[in-house]
């Protein structure tokens, strides 16, 4: 009998290993990870995005980022090694990754952009002319710098290129001119259609690639290319009675995460977060809102949530002293509505999105929503994923980029971690803490000395 | 990874190497002046880094006091702190002697300390015999004129005897015993009771061999039956020698010894050599003030990393804290490797976890436990600060870091 089959106290479960502490220990867990998302504080994040590319995985920063000559050095690195560095959000195989891009619809459009701004509106130009972008990569404004050379961007052309998903490859941003030719050099190189928006730039046409001015631009730039739009999508079909989500959120990243469950699974949503960037006139379907103020959340759903198609409200609470102060007007208008639906035998689910650490005591909110009947999950994502009442279906299938699998490691990024485990993507978060309680200088010596 | 990185994990796989390597093995018990070497005629060793008369906790004070009126150096307690004070008596490190000590006690000349020796390299060390009378929080209990008889029963009477019974038996391997207690009960740390049946097991029938007059015969048995004594030193002196096998193992960040001096708590590293790296503990910090040289226990994986091992030990801690089993198995995560021969019943005979790496704890920020036998005050730490510093230290000597690189 081998000590793996030898049996052990129920105080020492053997078939869950311990969570990992380092990326060293992620890695032996999970050897077939691909992506590290990581939110260390600034002065640290160098030492793990480091560790993570000799480790082979791309990088996707989150949170404070990287210092600018961080940046470019850890690009540089990647680079070399054909590896991807990015950051803040990013659209990976058609997972979203970050609240940001959560809405965009997946196809087979490439966009590699300077900033989430960009990459936005990039994503929202080619869907209404019907294109979808499967992968999403933002590499940051320093990458365009001459001293950085485009690294960044090279690595995600390179790896486009190999991608057979992706037909189409739109590169945004301004950037050294001598950075933006060698980008455009590799993106004819690839020998897929190439769109470049560049602010600054004359419009250029090429065999197989095209430079504009703007990204109002880029829709009508691939059509000229012949780019495909690729199937329509799917005709969603109208909510039944009791079916409606109602998404009141006071943040446009949870409302973002919402959105990022529902509209992948095929749900007609009607939203006022990113694009449409105006209110609904009325609730015809599904809902998703965004509104930071109270009292504009307790309006509309004073104003909605009484009609008997209405299933479920999602709210998201977060366990921090602001939050907690707005917090009883909102729980007081949901206990008004929850009991009128129970009173009229309507179902009529809560659910709040809340992340409090196990360290904190319960505080008001959490015994308000306790006494609501309200279901509390971490994670605006679980917490749609619980209004649907039925398996997430998990990611829209796209191959995947660099032919492995999507399957993630997180440092520092409890949240993006939620949001990814809701979509069933793999996901190993690491029980991290900052090197000697946060010591820069410390963790750079550790970093030195692996 | 960097070349330095390489480096470093090519000297800590030798350290581990040589840890695993090592067989303590009992050669007998002798006078501390026979054996400690350089040992000075008014010298005492105390745990721990050296630590001067000021710098002494109440307790350390206590055994060095004990100790001068155990050698016969003053006539009363006031007479034998003037002496120390005038620096009549000097204050050494029982480590810097390769040796260790189980408790605050202060090894004078004549104290008996049991001499383990590493049969693969000859290296020698010793562990000193425990005078308290009590454990854990009885400890306080005992009076000056307790422990000063025990010391002599000690030094004439339990000594001699052990001595001759080892003799007798040629020498004891250590290990096969450690392995045995730890499938027993014991965490060889704060919990040494199933080692100490094992031995007074083994010792008996070489006593008897030894031709020990019989009355004497019968207090050193009742004594082996009574207490841990024996048992407590002969851990410390087997993981004394474990440690010591990586010691001076260049470029290697792994931990070779822990101990508390004074008021301050101290580490050794391998790639370090003998230099003590010490950190100041303010109030809330101060570890158990009569640790010792016990947290040696912890750098060779026995202890608070053998803690699943001693299920009674951990179910009186977690009436306490809950959490601490989970805290004993992330604990794995800064050691080095499992010891093949020291196993662990309830983790399905994994070996006991081998060579805190000075570099994953800072990393991690997961201090390690010390296991103490006092349950109600729970296992101590041993600070993150020690760590942080010994990485520096490990840093400057190595010349990285600030502006330095690999």
């Amino acid at each position: 009998m081998t000590s793996s089959e030898r049996p052990r106290a129920s105080w020492f479960p053997d078939s869950t290993p311990a969570a990992p502490r380092t990326l060293d220990e992620a890695m032996g867990q999970r050897p077939a990870a691909t992506l590290a998302v990581i939110g260390a504080p600034r002065a640290i994040a160098p030492v793990e995005v480091r560790r993570a590319l000799e480790h082979g995985l791309d990088v996707l920063v989150v949170g404070e980022g990287l210092a600018p000559d961080d940046a470019a050095a850890e690009a540089a690195f990647a680079g070399e090694r054909g590896l991807l560095l990015l950051v803040d959000d990013a659209v990976i195989d058609g997972t979203p990754i970050g609240g940001a891009l959560a809405a965009v619809r997946t196809g087979g459009l490439a966009v590699v952009a300077t900033d989430v701004a960009g990459a936005v509106e990039a994503t929202c130009a080619a869907e209404r002319a019907g294109y979808g972008a499967g992968q999403v990569l933002v590499v940051g404004d320093p990458d365009r710098e001459e001293v950085v050379g485009g690294a960044a961007t090279l690595a995600a052309v390179a790896r486009l290129g190999a991608d057979p998903g992706t037909t189409a490859i739109t590169v945004i941003g301004p950037g050294d001119a001598r950075v933006l030719r060698a980008i455009r050099h590799a993106c004819v190189a690839t020998g897929k259609p190439a769109v470049l928006c560049d602010p600054c730039g004359e419009p250029r046409r090429g065999i197989g690639w095209e430079s504009v001015g703007s990204i109002a631009e880029l829709p009508r730039a691939l059509v000229r290319l012949g780019v495909d739009p690729g199937p329509p999508p799917p005709p969603r079909s109208a909510p039944a009675r009791g079916e409606i989500v109602l998404g009141l959120l006071r943040a446009r990243s949870t409302a973002h995460e919402v959105l990022g469950v529902l509209l992948p699974a095929g749900i007609d949503v009607a939203s006022n977060v990113a694009r449409a960037g105006v209110l609904p006139d009325d609730v015809g379907g599904h809902t998703v809102l965004a509104l930071p103020s109270v009292a504009e959340r307790i309006a509309w759903l004073e104003r909605v949530s009484r009609t008997e198609r209405v299933g479920a409200i999602v709210v998201d609470l977060p366990a921090t002293p602001a939050a907690d102060a707005e917090a009883p007007g909102l729980l007081a208008a949901l206990g008004e509505v929850a009991g009128e639906a129970h009173a009229a035998g309507r179902e009529l689910r809560v659910i709040a999105a809340r992340s409090r650490p196990a360290s904190r005591a319960p505080t008001a909110v959490d015994d308000a929503l306790a006494q609501l009947g309200a279901l509390v999950v971490e994670g605006a994502g679980a917490a749609a994923t619980a209004a649907l009442g039925t398996p997430d279906r998990g990611p829209v299938s796209a191959p995947p980029l660099g032919g492995r699998a999507l399957s993630v490691i997180t440092l520092a990024a409890d949240d993006v971690a939620a949001s990814l485990a809701a979509r069933s993507v793999p996901v190993l978060p690491i029980a991290w803490s900052a090197p000697a309680g946060g010591d820069a200088r410390l963790a750079r010596l550790v970093g030195l000395l692996r | 990874m960097s070349e330095l990185g390489e480096r470093v994990d090519a000297a800590n796989r030798e350290a581990v190497r040589r840890m695993l390597e090592a067989a303590p093995t009992w050669n007998g018990v002798v006078r501390a002046r026979h054996v400690v070497t350089g040992l000075g005629e008014r010298e005492v060793c105390l745990a721990g880094p050296a630590v001067g008369w000021e710098a002494a906790t109440a307790a350390q004070r206590r055994a060095v006091i004990e100790a001068v009126l155990f050698e016969g150096w003053a006539d009363d307690e006031e007479g034998a702190a003037a002496l120390v004070e005038e620096g009549g008596v000097t204050l050494g490190s029982a480590a810097d002697r390769g040796g260790a000590t189980p408790a605050a006690l202060a090894v004078s000349p004549s104290t008996p300390v049991l001499c383990v020796e590493d049969r693969p390299t000859a290296r020698r060390v010793w562990a000193a015999l425990d005078a308290t009378t009590s454990t854990g929080a009885a400890r306080a209990l005992d009076t000056t004129g307790d422990r000063l008889a025990r010391r002599v029963f000690l030094r004439d009477a339990l000594g001699p005897a052990l001595d001759r019974a080892v003799d007798v038996a040629g020498s004891i391997e250590l290990l096969p015993l450690l392995a045995h207690a730890l499938h027993r009960g014991d965490d060889l740390g704060a919990r040494t009771d199933a080692l100490q049946t094992l031995v007074a097991s083994e010792l008996s029938r070489h006593l008897v061999r030894a031709g020990i007059p019989r009355g004497e015969l019968g207090l050193v048995l009742d004594d082996l039956a009574r207490g841990s004594t024996v048992a407590a030193a002969l851990a410390l002196g087997a993981a004394r020698s474990i440690a010591d096998a990586a010691t001076g193992v260049p470029w290697s960040t792994i931990v070779t010894a822990m101990g508390q001096g004074g008021r301050s708590f101290g580490l050794r590293v391998a790639g370090l050599g003998r230099a003590w790296v010490t950190v100041r503990l303010d109030g809330a910090s101060l570890v158990d003030e009569d640790l010792g040289d016990r947290p040696l226990a912890e750098c060779v994986g026995l202890g608070a990393f053998a803690m699943p091992a001693a299920p009674a030990l951990l179910a009186a801690y977690r009436t306490s804290d809950g959490a601490i089993a989970d805290r004993v198995l992330a604990m794995r995560s800064i050691t080095a490797t499992a010891h093949p021969r020291l196993t662990v019943p309830l983790l399905g005979f994994e070996g006991v976890r081998v060579g805190i790496d000075v570099r994953r704890v800072v990393e991690t920020g997961l201090e390690p436990l010390v296991a103490i036998e006092d349950v109600v005050r729970g296992p101590r730490v041993a600070p993150l600060a020690a760590f942080a510093a010994a990485l520096e230290a490990f840093a400057e000597a190595a010349g990285i870091g600030d502006g330095g690189g690999a």
